[in-house]
């Protein structure tokens, strides 16, 4: 067997062990690589910065514990900006992992235990019907929940809740999700009807498919992972986004190692036939 | 007829709500039904998967029945447990995120190695396409990581161009299929030619 043959077909759990050592390298000893806020970041901060104190901004959930490693960066960061900025949110998931997923962020936003319940944040709970629930949502949000919030407390004694009824009374929707058809269809739900605008927070496989929206649909795309680590820099809490950065930096050194070498030893089997 | 009705009805209301208010009524009146049909698809669904589960715990297949056991046990578990504790507070909350959130996050993060090794096994210079694929990948890789530009700080500039030129415009080209192909289809359905939803032939 040519040495061609035998890097062309490596055993994997050589590669494995690459891939391992380059993700727990850089956590155990971080390198600190400068991180490069792009504008598909920057749109969503500036729009949460020209919202006054006292707006109301939704944060729509679609993920879970799956989605955990990508998603807590940037929810997190994107909460604590907009806590920090006295701005009122209502959270609420479309996904049945979603009420978890607000309670997590409830126990890890520092700044929530600052704010008053009700009164600057609320957790309006699940709503089952995918597109229908956005659509019920954005025409009656009272309706939707059936006048409760995700404590089964009456709305109308939630003091946040008085003046928002529908889409129209919101003036920013952050929709956060793993997959599916949800960016999009709160653009035909929210936006089309209301004019609320809309950012997404996503996961990285689905952000070129959210690119042609932007800017002029989505005011901000925060592309998991790295653009969590992003907005971490932008509001000056570099977190668990950016010592992550350093681990996805290494594994992808190594992965473009792996594909070069695999090339490498295509090219040379080809030669040897011949 | 039913699906006619229903249909036209939602589509009229997107369009002329503020002008006819009792459309806006019959279409929040409609969508409060289909919330609460999701709700309970989600109940059918698990209940379905356990009904499947038990039928294997009957069957033959050791390994099969090994591990449909297992999920019962878990379903069963945690469903009384949640019925009889408080589920978001307490041991049970940290039952539950110790065993879905290792689960979950365990099995995302055997994705890694599944694609380094895939990645390494198909992108090779066979074809043109496979090549400019994983040129398009190389640029994506290291204009998403930080050390792409501490390597090289036009990769930024290529990567952005790449998403916003390329990528964009078959994206956008895509998304319009889509769109055609949802409309055809929903007229097929509002006319009733289309009865795959309903059990019927494709």
């Amino acid at each position: 067997m040519s040495i061609a043959h035998k890097l062309g077909n490596l055993d994997r759990r050589i590669i494995y062990v690459f891939i391992f050592l380059s993700v727990i390298w850089p956590l155990l000893s971080p390198i600190g690589l400068p991180i490069e806020v792009l504008p598909y970041t920057t749109g969503l901060y500036d729009a949460i910065e020209e919202l006054p104190a006292g707006s109301t901004v939704v944060m729509s959930y679609t993920w879970g514990q799956t989605e955990l490693p990508w998603a807590k960066s940037p929810t997190k960061a994107v909460t604590t900006h907009l806590l920090s900025r006295d701005i009122n949110v209502i959270f609420l998931t479309y996904g049945v992992t979603g009420p978890w997923a607000i309670e997590y962020t409830f126990a890890n936003v520092p700044l929530i235990s600052e704010k008053e319940y009700g009164v600057d944040y609320v957790n309006l709970g699940f709503i089952a019907g995918g597109e229908m629930a956005y659509a019920a949502v954005a025409n009656d949000m009272w309706e939707a929940v059936a006048g409760r919030d995700y404590y089964q407390t009456e709305l109308e004694d939630i003091p946040l809740m008085t003046n928002i009824h529908d889409a129209g009374d919101v003036d920013l929707v952050i929709t956060v999700t793993g997959g599916g058809d949800n960016p999009a269809g709160h653009l035909r739900q929210w936006q089309v009807p209301f004019g609320t605008p809309v950012a997404i927070i996503v996961y990285g496989v689905l952000f070129p498919a959210n690119v042609p929206y932007f800017p002029e649909q989505i005011l901000g795309i925060i592309n998991g992972i790295r653009g969590g680590a992003e907005y971490e820099a932008l509001i000056g809490a570099p977190s668990a986004g950016t010592s992550w950065m350093d681990a996805i930096s290494a594994a992808h050194i190594v992965m473009a190692f792996f594909i070069i070498l695999g090339n490498v030893a295509y090219i040379l089997e080809k030669m040897e036939k011949r | 007829m039913v699906t006619a009705i229903f249909g036209i009805s939602m589509i009229l209301s997107y369009f002329f709500s503020k002008s006819i208010p009792a459309l806006n009524t019959i279409s929040n009146e409609l969508m409060t039904w289909g919330k609460i049909m999701s709700a309970f698809a989600l109940f059918l669904g698990a209940t379905t998967m356990t009904v499947s589960h038990i039928r294997k715990v009957q069957g033959k297949d050791p390994k099969e029945r090994f591990l449909s056991s297992w999920l019962i046990i878990l379903i069963i578990v945690f469903s009384v447990a949640g019925i009889l504790f408080e589920p978001t507070v307490g041991s049970y909350a940290l039952w539950y995120n110790v065993v879905a959130m290792g689960i979950g996050i365990s099995t995302e993060s055997l994705l890694a190695f599944y694609i380094m090794v895939a990645a390494y096994r198909a992108f090779r210079f066979k074809t043109v396409e496979s090549s400019l694929l994983m040129i398009s990948c190389f640029i994506t890789m290291f204009w998403s990581a930080p050390v792409g530009a501490a390597i090289w700080p036009g990769i930024t500039e290529l990567g952005n161009w790449l998403m916003n030129v390329p990528n964009k415009a078959t994206t956008r080209g895509i998304i319009l299929g889509i769109a055609v192909g949802t409309i055809s289809l929903g007229i097929r359905m509002i006319m009733g030619k289309e009865t795959a939803y309903l059990g019927g032939e494709e």
